[in-house]
């Protein structure tokens, strides 16, 4: 007849079994490496490209008022306006 | 960052690094996850210690077995979330130096725990395997230590009753 193994008697021979799992040789100098020189996350990159995306976000509402300033739509107006005030000098 | 603290991180990972390895591999399985779990903590801890987030509340080792534990369990849920169990854990090369008989252990004990929920995996194998205390598990999971009970009493419900059926 097979003795069925019983809770105790498993977790007592896995325990003993896996008493003596060790880290692999180099492991210590691998973690040093990847601490003292880590490798950037996926956040780091996200936010590196987000930088550079926020480049062109900047840039275009600058763009426009150059260019509106340029064609003078509505600076001329606002020119007009300033200078017809009576106390200005 | 300053060489004193390199080299003072330098002594704590050598200590630590034996007892924290054998905890990712009894949680995860595998020799092989249980590197990539324990390099990701360390790095993890590393950058608490350089942003003043260690409050040395708890004790160091304490800390590092919960970073090292909740690496774990995210590992855990990734290999089912993949659908790899400790059976399928078995192409795994034993890491250099490492018996083949350990390999086996650490794959049994995979597929033994593996339907269990991760926070029940976890407690068991710090309680029946690292042979901690519920007040030292409470603080590794970050719960009571009526929870650790609770989830102790239904792992190991679960785990008998899976042996009584075969």
């Amino acid at each position: 007849m097979v003795e069925m193994e019983t809770y105790d008697d498993r977790m007592k021979r896995l325990g003993e079994a896996t008493q003596h799992v060790e880290p692999p040789p180099g492991f210590l100098t691998k973690v040093m490496a990847s601490v003292e020189d880590p490798e950037p996350s996926m956040w780091d990159v996200l936010l590196r490209v987000g930088r550079w995306a926020l480049v062109p976000a900047a840039l275009t509402p600058a763009t426009l008022g150059l260019v509106l300033l340029a064609t003078g739509s509505w600076f001329d107006d606002a020119v007009l306006v300033a200078t017809s005030v009576e106390w200005l000098p | 960052m300053g060489t004193g603290d390199v080299q003072a991180f330098r002594e704590i990972v050598a200590s630590t690094a034996p007892a924290l390895f054998r905890l990712a591999a009894r949680l995860t399985g595998s020799t092989q996850e249980a590197e990539d779990v324990l390099q990701d903590s360390y790095v993890k801890a590393w950058n608490a210690i350089e942003q003043d987030r260690f409050e040395g509340r708890a004790q160091l080792e304490t800390w590092l077995y919960r970073i090292v534990t909740n690496t774990a369990i995210d590992a855990l849920r990734s290999q089912r979330r993949r659908g790899r169990t400790g059976a399928s854990l078995s192409a795994d090369t034993p890491a250099a130096g490492q018996a083949a008989d350990t390999g086996a252990a650490l794959r049994e004990l995979a597929t033994w725990l593996g339907d269990l929920p991760e926070d029940q995996h976890a407690a068991i194998v710090l309680k029946e395997l690292e042979g901690m205390t519920s007040t030292e598990i409470a603080t590794v999971l970050g719960c009571s230590e009526g929870a650790v009970e609770q989830k102790l009493v239904r792992a190991r419900a679960t785990l008998r009753g899976r042996a009584s059926r075969g």
